[in-house]
């Protein structure tokens, strides 16, 4: 329950960040926070929440925007980024993303360890 | 070992962060372009993009509405004439920002502050043609007309307001997630817009345009060739052209005259041959059809005004459709994203276009000069000063390149330290000369001028008035009016030339080869209701040899006009629908014109190989029309271009620039020439005489194998449009924003220009009727941004040959019923 009540408030935290401040605010004020605080039972455990968060926030917003546009921009990127679709470059992306938050997390959980 | 993971936990991602933050090397931020909020996906267009709305601005005079359209045509309803342009700057910069700012950084030569060290070599390019140089001249002229002067002032601050450009620093406004989604892939900024970006994006044109010529080439070709086979390969005419003035024209004015006689035709003209140009073999591809036919020989009795300029098809389009209402004056047009007014259009009483003069506007001095110092010039019998110009090319990730740009009364000297492969090569000889250019392009002039009378335009008088300002780039303006009156005027500033003056290099301390003074207006070939019904233009002569003053080109067109001119001798009562099939005619004139002779030269390949026997019939019952999915044009156009590569091997060189003789004068001399003419002979077998027949034999045995093995990677590559391939590439080169391939007909030199880059850039037809009834399109769409619906969505319908209906609206409740969204500004 703990952890799903991290997860969507993470979520929710991480979209306000990413409209509000650059990007790299979610790893600093968000995944390292999460880390810190949240006191989950393992860095792994902590790891897959905070990838988790970063993942779903931009695949989401991805999504949505996506099919808003008819994909005209996201196949255009993907292409562009030789990707076989536009689901591919969401996928890989956020993906990424959520290793660097998951990454940020662990430090935060190693953090609080040592405090 | 806990410490080790938290600075492995930080530094990893810290590292990671700061590199998607800032871009490595050549890649742009990735972080920041990827973030799903205010990166690329910020760029895709939803339909809160479409939503009407006021707009904010913080210039309370501004005040109009702007309907765009279902196709995303912006109508402009303006209060006043400030309000016009700064509406028409504001809409344009909105959909078209990047391609404007880009651009003008390449007019500028301003690349390499972008882009880094490889474009250092084209910024000092720009600058040595002067291009900034001649903006500065183009806007000090403008200066004096404080209409325009105030014209482009308005159009430079809504440009601005868009930007929300802070007037203390002259930087954006605009956030990270609203600039285009190109500033972003190239990790660079919007600046202020200015009215001398205006001024460049004009000179750009007029470099597309005029920015070339053979003189080098020809002074080459003239010590290569004998003088026969250089009048017969290189002449400035020629019996049986179609000129742009019917031969029925008298030029019965008393023309302007020269008392100094120029040194081009004899012995000394710049003898040395040049290897500082660059090889033109690849032909310039610009072109352009106009015509108007008379209100005799249309079916509703209203002329028809048809225009279609062929230059580089891009993404996002030269062309930016938009109508203009103020008052009593109404236009609709395609105008060029960074100037303001219509270029090509209509209004209700008239209607106008243009083609390339494709007459020479560009020559070259050789500059001795005085000493090292290159302060002074050889000119007569003293000295002339030269004036400096420091360029600074800033280039990012690398130190300033200076280069002082050394200016003649000529014009800037492009190249220094001439190398001369079989003159004197006396190392202080050749640090003291250059090699000067003249370009009409870079004199004063107030083009703008022309197309903000021109959209305000009546009639025949107020035509002829608006184009008296244009000067460079020369084009033949095409006229009709609802009154009934057609007439087409080849307008520029041409400088007065003796015979031969300019098609060389010119002796620039001979006072006899300077200029003499220009062609007086009046005098400029122009004709109004001729005779035969129309009048029309395809790049071809503009006259006949009766026009009393001597010009010549860099490439005059030969075929495209004798099917414009043949096709409307005949037409009777035309259509709108005629004047469609005409843009689209694919009838190959050169191909029927030049096959037969190949046929005529070509042994039975039928007892031997049944392959080709199978491609020669093909070739023997083909209607030479240039269709998208037809195998005989391809046939053909390899075939004769494995000839025309063999036949003029003589031209072919690496270090020497020459070019070869264009199509029309190819085919003649396989008409004239005899079959062992020595430039028959391929220069790289010695032991060997071939003939003309040798060539034609060998070509077509080449064309049978290429066929044979691009059937082999895909059976369908074979299709003309497959092997012609056209593709309208994104400005910046980047496939995925381009559309490759795109499936149509024609060709250069066929009514249809559409080749591999280049094509029917705008297509316009327009009946003078009233209400007007108007048709265009072009291979684009309204947007530039590459995720909106509208960035391409033309291009397959102009492929497959429609047209939009195009709606000049009376007022803004008739633009309101065609409403996508309005944008309010009050």
């Amino acid at each position: 329950m703990k952890t799903a009540i991290i997860i969507i408030a993470g979520i929710i935290i991480c979209y306000l960040l990413q409209t509000l401040l650059p990007i790299w605010w979610i790893f600093v004020l968000l995944t390292l926070l999460i880390g810190y605080v949240s006191k989950l039972a393992s860095g792994w455990k902590t790891f897959f929440v905070c990838w988790l968060i970063v993942f779903t926030t931009w695949i989401v917003l991805y999504i949505l925007k996506d099919i808003a546009n008819d994909s005209v921009m996201s196949s255009k990127m993907a292409n562009l980024f030789s990707m076989k679709s536009n689901y591919w470059l969401f996928g890989i992306v956020s993906a990424v993303m959520g290793i660097l938050g998951g990454l940020t997390g662990v430090a935060g959980y190693y953090l609080s360890k040592k405090s | 070992m806990r410490y080790i993971k938290i600075l492995a936990c930080i530094v990893i991602p810290a590292l990671v962060i700061y590199f998607l933050d800032t871009g490595i090397g050549s890649l742009p931020p990735l972080g920041k372009l990827m973030d799903p909020v205010n990166g690329f996906m910020a760029n895709a267009e939803t339909k809160t993009a479409f939503e009407s709305n006021t707009v904010d601005i913080t210039d309370p005079s501004v005040k109009g509405t702007i309907v765009m359209d279902d196709r995303l045509v912006p109508h402009v309803f303006a209060d006043d004439e400030r309000s016009l342009y700064y509406l028409q700057g504001y809409i344009t910069a909105k959909y078209r920002l990047w391609q404007m700012d880009i651009q003008t950084r390449a007019a500028a030569g301003r690349l390499s502050e972008l882009f880094g060290p490889k474009f250092i070599e084209y910024d000092i390019e720009q600058r040595r043609k002067g291009m900034i140089f001649g903006a500065e001249n183009a806007l000090a002229t403008i200066k004096n007309n404080p209409k325009l002067e105030a014209c482009i002032q308005a159009y430079t601050d809504g440009v601005n307001a868009f930007m929300q450009i802070n007037e203390t620093d002259g930087k954006s406004g605009l956030k990270y997630a609203a600039y285009p989604i190109e500033f972003k892939l190239l990790n660079y900024q919007p600046e202020a817009w200015t009215p001398l970006k205006t001024a460049l994006l004009l000179k750009y044109m007029a470099s597309t345009l005029t920015g070339f010529d053979d003189d080098a080439e020809m002074t080459n070709l003239k010590k290569l060739l004998d003088e026969a086979d250089f009048n017969a390969l290189y002449p400035d005419y020629t019996t049986g052209i179609d000129p742009i003035i019917p031969t029925e024209k008298i030029y019965d004015f008393d023309a302007a005259t020269t008392d100094t006689l120029a040194s081009t035709t004899s012995d000394v003209y710049y003898k040395k041959v040049l290897d500082i140009f660059e090889q033109q073999n690849q032909k310039n591809q610009v072109g352009s059809n106009n015509w108007a036919v008379g209100g005799s020989k249309t079916k509703n009795g209203y002329p028809i005004l048809c225009n279609d300029p062929h230059l580089q098809l891009n993404l996002p389009s030269l062309w930016f459709e938009i109508q203009l209402q103020l008052g009593e004056m109404n236009c609709y047009g395609a105008s060029l994203p960074g100037a303001p007014a219509i270029v090509i259009g209509f209004n209700d009483d008239i209607a106008w276009g243009v083609t390339n003069a494709q007459v020479d506007v560009r020559d070259w001095y050789t500059i001795t000069y005085q000493d090292e110092t290159k302060s002074a010039y050889k000119y007569g019998n003293g000295w002339r000063k030269t004036n400096k110009r420091i360029e600074t090319v800033n280039v990012r990730g690398a130190a300033a390149v200076i280069d002082t740009v050394i200016y003649t009364h000529y014009g800037p000297v492009v190249y220094e330290n001439v190398k001369m492969v079989d003159g004197v090569k006396a190392k202080d000889k050749a640090a003291r000369e250059g090699m000067a250019m003249r370009w009409l392009a870079l004199e004063k002039s107030e083009e703008v001028n022309t197309f903000y009378l021109l959209n305000r335009a009546k009639n025949y008088d107020d035509y002829r008035h608006a184009i008296s300002y244009f000067s460079c780039p020369a084009q033949n303006f095409i006229f009709a009016s609802h009154s009934g009156d057609i007439a087409i005027t080849q307008q520029g500033k041409f400088p007065l030339k003796q015979k031969g003056q300019g098609k060389f290099i010119l002796d620039g301390a001979n006072p006899a080869d300077d200029y003499q003074g220009y062609i007086p207006f009046e005098h400029n070939p122009t004709i109004k209701n001729p005779s035969r019904g129309f009048c029309a233009s395809a790049n071809q002569h503009p006259t006949d040899s009766t026009y009393p003053y001597y010009y010549t080109s860099f490439d005059f067109e030969f075929y495209r006009n004798r099917v414009i001119n043949t096709t409307l001798n005949k037409i009777t009562g035309a259509t709108v629908t005629d004047m469609q099939n005409l843009q689209q005619n694919n009838f190959n004139l050169a191909a029927s014109e030049a096959l037969p002779i190949l046929l005529a030269k070509l042994a039975d390949p039928c007892r031997t190989d049944e392959n080709a026997c199978k491609i020669l019939t093909e070739l023997k019952e083909w209607n030479y029309e240039n269709n998208a999915v037809d195998l005989a044009p391809t046939y053909y156009q390899i075939w004769w271009d494995t000839l025309y590569n063999l036949m003029w091997d003589e031209m072919q060189s690496e270090t020497i620039a020459y070019v070869k003789p264009n199509t029309y004068f190819t085919v003649e001399a396989m008409r004239n020439f005899h079959d062992n003419h020595p430039l028959f002979d391929f220069k790289l077998t010695a032991n060997k005489k071939e003939t003309f027949a040798d060539l034609v034999q060998q070509s077509f045995s080449s064309m049978i194998s290429i066929c044979d093995s691009l059937v082999k990677a895909d059976k369908n590559v074979l299709q003309w449009y497959q092997h012609k391939h056209t593709n309208i590439m994104h400005i910046s080169q980047i496939p995925a924003f381009s559309k490759l391939m795109v499936k149509n007909g024609g060709y250069r030199n066929i009514v249809n220009a559409t080749s591999e880059t280049h094509g029917p850039s705008w297509r316009m037809i327009v009946e003078l009727s009233s209400p007007v009834n108007a048709f265009g399109i072009y291979p684009g769409g309204q947007s530039g941004n590459p995720g909106s619906k509208y960035y391409d969505n033309f291009v397959d319908d102009w492929a497959a040959g429609k047209y939009y209906p195009l709606y000049l609206f009376k007022d803004l409740d008739a633009a309101g019923k065609k409403a996508l969204f309005t944008l309010t500004f009050n």
